[in-house]
């Protein structure tokens, strides 16, 4: 394989993985037929073809069911708060391992394996021992399981979901890596914030920024992010959690994922005209 | 139906027989006296649009030189399309150049 043919198959990957499997070796092919003696039109010939992939993947996105796309946004939410929570737990016994040894150890050694089978396409048992943990959390919060319940609810019917809603996905341990950017907020020095710390909200601003950027190819990060940030306002909201109140973000969030639901609703009409 | 730009010259220049994706995008070249280069992008783009409207139909895939190609067919929809495309065209040119004869040219100070 020379290295434009590398280059170009490379580039494919924006399309859709149906178009790749069925075009894909041909449109290579023709990149490099259309381009064979000019550099300046193998680069024209390269970015034409990542505008044309990013415009399928938003055709096909767009065409897809709003409900079935809000219901993997909300998956997606309960990995993401599982991957936060982690962080946080692990940084927190990094931090004091000594007071950590009690519930701190126990709540990361049974986070990390439930955030891992879930990432690798074990979506079902993942969410089943997700869910089970949380209700666990919630049995023994005591005196004040309510408080707690109204704080979890959103994690925990995300999570239900993931365990009843979605097939089990096809094996696939390079989805692994996904847990490095957990490891690495562990890692960075924080302060508490928002019932979180600073690494985890500033890891979620950066995945919100990320999400409303790749919106029109994948609204399900957007849908995700905007979940988790209602429950942190929730969160934030409840005095046993937060330092701080913010009933502005609680409320904020909710209209977000309103407006994205809209959003999704209408690109779905577009494409059908 | 109304064709794109992109999509009438890659449908026009399967009137001849069937051709390969690189074909395609230089008879396009040629019909259109090279105001139409089509990427691979839109070229593909187009052609997967025309096979899901059954106006072209993909043969099978062959090997020439290492590289794969497919043989696309215009099909009697497609060329249908092409005609009313074409018709189209031709009449919004008509009446615009018959306005263009009537009308008085304005004088130039």
């Amino acid at each position: 394989m020379t290295h434009r043919e590398r280059i170009a198959r490379a580039l494919l990957r924006t399309y859709p993985a149906h178009t790749r499997a069925s075009l894909g070796a041909e449109m290579a092919g023709t990149v490099l037929d259309s381009s064979d003696a000019s550099h300046r039109m193998f680069a024209r010939e390269c970015s034409a073809l990542v505008v044309a992939g990013v415009r399928a993947r938003a055709r096909g996105s767009a065409s897809e069911k709003v409900l079935g796309q809000l219901v993997d946004g909300y998956v997606l939410a309960g990995q993401i708060w599982l991957g936060l929570l982690l962080s946080y737990g692990t940084a927190q016994l990094l931090r004091n391992p000594v007071q950590g040894l009690g519930g701190g150890l126990v709540f990361v050694l049974v986070l990390w394996p439930i955030l891992g089978i879930s990432l690798i396409g074990a979506r079902r048992t993942g969410g089943t021992a997700a869910t089970t943990w949380i209700v666990c959390l919630i049995l023994i919060a005591a005196p004040t399981p309510l408080k707690v319940a109204v704080t979890w609810l959103l994690p925990l019917t995300s999570c239900l979901a993931m365990a009843t809603c979605q097939q089990n996905g096809r094996r696939d341990l390079r989805r692994l890596v996904w847990l490095a950017p957990v490891a690495i907020m562990s890692l960075l020095p924080q302060s508490r914030e928002l019932a979180l710390g600073t690494a985890q909200i500033d890891g979620l601003i950066l995945g919100s920024a990320v999400a409303v950027a790749i919106f029109p190819i994948n609204p399900r990060l957007l849908v995700a992010c905007a979940v988790v940030w209602t429950v942190i306002g929730l969160m934030s909201a409840v005095p046993d959690h937060g330092q701080q109140s913010v009933p502005l973000l609680a409320l904020s969030a909710p209209l977000l994922l309103l407006a994205t639901t809209s959003r999704l609703a209408l690109a779905r009409r577009r494409a059908r005209l | 139906m109304e064709l794109r730009r992109p999509s009438y010259f890659a449908l026009a220049a399967l009137l001849d027989g069937p051709l390969h994706g690189y074909g395609i995008m230089k008879r396009a070249a040629e019909l259109s006296d090279g105001e139409v280069r089509l990427s691979t992008g839109t070229l593909y783009a187009a052609l997967e649009r025309a096979m899901n409207e059954s106006l072209v139909i993909a043969g099978d895939p062959y090997v020439v030189a290492g590289r794969e190609r497919r043989d696309y067919q215009l099909t009697p929809a497609g060329r249908a399309a092409l005609e009313e495309e074409a018709d189209r065209l031709a009449k919004a040119a008509r009446r615009v150049q018959g306005r263009l004869a009537n009308a008085h040219r304005p004088e130039l100070a």
